[in-house]
């Protein structure tokens, strides 16, 4: 084994994606009643390749598929199937084994049928693939020495300024999301102040009888 | 006589003739045994062949015999011209080479030249003459390391020199000795010098110790240009000779000394020299190291890389590591049967982990899995309730005590499982314990969470004796807990927690403390045994702290899984209020940013949440002042006033307050120092983490309402 030194008090971060694209099939198979093909994936966040540090990922989808169990090796991490229903998918990411870490386990629901979206009842048009993707950030704290030179020499791809309808990561999301989240902050905390102010005068009607 | 045959017969069986006939036990009695011995030891015949080859050479009178002469032979290994003699077959060529002297192998030592040691191979450690005497091992002893290790002494001794000289029939004149011996003296190491030093005596030639040893090599080491008397001597010095048989008389023969002008003869006697003691590696470094410059110099060519290469491959040595190796040698040599034990032992051990551990490992990793589960769904799970009081605080008088985690044994029966339920409907309020069960509902609402006021409160009627006397008498304990294990399994807890914390406290006081005590304890859900104890650090533990960005723990997550923690009672409620303010249930980019804000929400939720909480709580406590106001009893008014006082203090001091509410008509001129030990400066951020800490705490509500109740009996 390598030194297994750990690299106090960095953390290094590599953003990816994950989840799937589902279409549906023309017309339904000969000897099946699969609906779509669908693709579960997990790569970089402008699709770049990832297995620098990812040495495998391990899709377990339903049971009721042959071998369910499917470990790709090698980028692209993805597995294509065809079938009818939703289901959980346990995707189950190793990383190289350099990096001395434990595989990280993440659940994707898989997506076939498009959500009926901003409460506008108009049926979607049926023929369109289905995206759902997840954007999520792999943490490393305190990576070994070697992982770490690794990952430094594949410097993580930023993310792209504008989100576009296939690809809604970016940093202007990322910006939303935190205006939202402000926004909550502000209205959670004016909602405490006012509750407090109420907290106050119960009080004191309570101490005052 | 009937015999087999007429049976056979009788019976109608066919003849025994192809019966399987025994098999001959006649194994062959091997030669060279008697009878008798083999009769006695019967097959066993011994391993050990016992008898005499059967080979019988015939007489073969029609060859003639072989003639055989009495020769004389040189063998050409010797340098000396001797002449032996030996038989041989007469047909054989008698001018043939003695066969044997192929067998005597000269190992092909690179020589070199004084020139090129004094260029290339000089060596702070060692002098050219030891050099020259460790070529001459070398020679002689073909390269046997052991050998020459073992016979090399430089200088050489006196007795040795003594003996050569004997032997050599060598008288050294005694005054060049004596000038020898003073040269030496002053410089033994270095050879040049002592021979510049003492060129007089260097130069005393004597015929007569011309050595007759033997020098296959010696002319090389004395090709040097004697352009100065002594160079000569220095060189003459250094000859093999020297070490091959003494240094006290190295003599170098005119043909051997080619150019020089006369034979130089060194004489040098023996002096007690500190001596070197020189190692097997200290020789072979040496040796190698010469050989491997010899190889530099020699075979510049490139065309001879490859050869030099190989070459100098095969004469690598380093020391150190051969060092290293002899010593790691020695010291597996050197084990101790027992020390070899156990070292089988633990290599089986280790194979044995070896092969466990992917098993080990597996389970490791669902346990892991297991406890990160936990995690994400907080400690306040349905499954872990019990455990995660497992550090509780009190924070009574500022001075910390831990409560035993077995203290606070949270209900998880169907009727704690109720949140936001009102205390005093569940209650089933008899007219003579209106007062105390009015009392106990204030105090439960002052203690205790919504979820688990139900259970407290039904509790109350069984455990209100037990934790009485829990409280109250020693003696009384035992038989209570009995009592209470038939009752439900909210009592018992509540009869632990009063008598656990008895144990800590004065009796009178042990009752609001038991409450502040189980109050923080089931506050302290956030799974973190803390033993701090001023309040605000209780608080901080209350409300899980949001992970510190300086704390790293090593390892790889996803950034979207190290949310902080909400206790799960609370899960549905968040993510009703977020989806409110128009939040997913998780983030979408869960960015570092993101997330630090996402928790920071999340806390604030968390807080207004259980603001929300105690203002219904104090809203409670309002409608149940003016009930009793309207419909109390005289005799109960007194404890009804007391909860009053007890919901008011709790306003500000939180639990601490809930415990002294119980007390408050025996105790509140004695103990006003409690509720403000409770710590209830600290504001209105305190009063809602104590909210939070309520939870799931029936005991306090339990204990306190049956305090009220002994109280207003008495009264």
């Amino acid at each position: 084994m390598t030194s297994l030194k750990r690299m106090k008090g960095l953390s290094v971060f590599r953003p990816i994606v994950y989840g799937n694209v589902a279409s549906p099939l023309g017309k339904k198979l000969a000897d099946s009643n699969h609906t779509h093909r669908w693709t579960v994936s997990v790569r970089g966040v402008n699709n770049e390749d990832i297995s620098y540090f990812v040495k495998k990922v391990s899709f377990k989808l339903h049971d009721t598929y042959d071998n369910p169990n499917r470990v790709i090796e090698k980028a692209p991490f993805e597995v294509t199937e065809t079938g009818w229903g939703e289901f959980d998918i346990i995707i189950k990411i190793h990383f190289q084994q350099a990096s001395g870490e434990k595989p990280l386990t993440l659940y994707h629901h898989l997506k076939l049928h498009p959500y009926e979206e901003d409460g506008t009842l108009a049926p979607l048009p049926k023929q369109r693939p289905v995206f759902s993707f997840n954007y999520d950030e792999i943490v490393f704290n305190e990576p070994i020495e070697a992982f770490y030179l690794t990952l430094q020499e594949h410097q993580t791809h930023t993310l792209p300024q504008k989100k576009t309808p296939n690809h809604p990561f970016s940093v202007q999301s990322e910006h939303e999301e935190i205006e939202k989240l402000d926004k909550g902050i502000k209205t959670t905390l004016q909602e405490i102040a006012r509750y407090r102010d109420r907290c106050k005068r119960l009080e004191a009607e309570v101490s005052g009888k | 006589m009937a015999t087999g045959s007429d049976v056979r017969d009788i019976f109608q069986l066919k003849p025994a003739s192809d019966q399987v006939k025994r098999a001959p036990r006649t194994e062959k009695k091997p030669d060279g045994i008697s009878r008798e011995l083999y009769g006695l030891i019967g097959n066993n015949v011994s391993t050990v062949a016992f008898n005499n080859p059967a080979y019988k050479p015939k007489l073969n009178l029609r060859t003639k015999a072989v003639s055989w002469t009495w020769r004389p032979f040189v063998n050409p290994m010797r340098d000396d011209d001797m002449v032996l003699h030996h038989w041989q077959k007469t047909m054989t060529d008698p001018n043939e080479e003695y066969f044997f002297s192929r067998y005597n192998k000269i190992i092909n030592l690179q020589e070199y030249t004084p020139e090129e040691y004094t260029k290339h191979l000089q060596d702070s450690d060692w002098t050219m003459e030891e050099t020259a005497y460790l070529w001459d091992l070398c020679r002689r002893f073909d390269l046997r390391w052991v050998l020459i290790q073992d016979r090399y002494e430089w200088p050489p001794r006196e007795e040795d020199a003594m003996a050569y000289r004997t032997i050599a029939g060598v008288v050294p004149k005694p005054e060049s000795s004596a000038q020898a011996q003073s040269s030496l003296s002053s410089s033994s190491t270095d050879a040049v010098t002592t021979s510049g030093a003492a060129p007089s005596n260097a130069m005393d030639t004597t015929p007569d110790s011309i050595s007759t040893q033997i020098q296959p090599n010696g002319a090389t080491s004395t090709l040097s240009t004697p352009s100065t008397t002594s160079d000569a001597t220095a060189i003459a010095s250094l000859t093999p000779a020297a070490g091959a048989t003494s240094s006290t008389s190295v003599a170098t023969t005119p043909a051997e000394a080619t150019p020089a002008p006369a034979s130089v003869v060194v004489k040098k006697e023996e002096v007690d020299v500190v001596r070197k003691v020189r190692t097997m590696e200290d020789l072979k470094a040496r040796y190698y190291a010469i050989n491997r410059t010899l190889i530099r110099l020699r075979m510049s060519d490139s065309s001879q890389a490859v050869e030099k290469a190989q070459l100098l491959s095969s004469m690598a040595y380093d020391k150190n590591r051969e060092i290293e190796r002899k010593k790691n040698l020695e010291i597996l040599n050197t084990r101790t049967p027992e020390q070899i034990e156990e070292e089988e032992a633990l290599y089986l051990e280790a194979r044995r982990i070896d092969q466990n551990e992917k098993k080990i490992t597996k389970e490791r990793e669902s346990l892991l899995r297991l406890l990160n589960l936990r995690d994400m769904y907080g400690p306040g799970g349905p499954a872990s309730a019990g455990l995660s009081a497992g550090g509780s605080l009190v924070g009574g008088g500022g001075s910390g005590i831990i409560i035993p985690s077995n203290s606070i044994n949270i209900s998880s029966g169907p009727s704690s499982a109720l949140p936001g339920k009102g205390s005093t409907p569940a209650t089933p309020v008899t007219p003579t314990a209106a007062g105390s069960a009015a009392a106990a509902a204030a105090a439960s609402a002052g203690g205790a969470a919504a979820s688990s006021n139900a259970a407290s409160a039904t509790a109350a009627p069984t455990a209100a004796a037990t934790t009485t006397a829990g409280s109250g008498s020693n003696k009384k304990r035992k038989k209570n807990t009995k009592q209470t294990e038939d009752s439900t399994p909210a009592s018992a807890s509540s009869t632990k927690g009063g008598s656990s914390s008895n144990n800590r406290r004065p009796s009178n006081a042990s009752a609001a403390d038991a409450a502040t005590a189980t109050g923080n304890g089931g506050a302290s859900a956030s799974n973190a045994p803390v033993a701090a104890s001023s309040p605000s650090s209780a608080i901080a533990n209350a409300v899980p702290a949001p992970v510190k960005k300086e704390k790293l723990t090593p390892g790889a997550y996803l950034r979207s899984q190290k949310m902080t923690p909400i206790v799960s009672t609370k899960i549905a409620r968040v993510q009703a209020t977020l989806a409110q303010l128009g939040m997913p249930y998780k983030p979408n980019m869960p960015t570092a940013l993101v997330m630090a804000k996402w928790d920071q929400l999340q806390t604030n939720i968390v807080t207004l949440l259980d603001l929300k909480k105690h203002v219904d709580k104090l809203e409670n406590d309002l409608k149940v002042n003016k009930l009793r106001q309207t419909g109390g009893k005289g005799a109960n008014a007194n404890a009804g006033a007391g909860a009053g006082a007890g919901g008011a203090a709790s306003s500000s001091s939180g639990t601490a307050a809930g415990g002294q509410g119980g007390n408050a008509p025996g105790s509140l001129g004695l103990l006003p120092a409690s509720s403000t030990g409770l710590g209830g400066t600290d504001g209105d951020l305190q009063n809602t983490h104590y909210g939070v800490k309520r939870e799931g705490a029936p005991d306090d509500a339990s204990t306190t309402g049956q305090i009220k109740k002994k109280k207003s009996r008495k009264e």
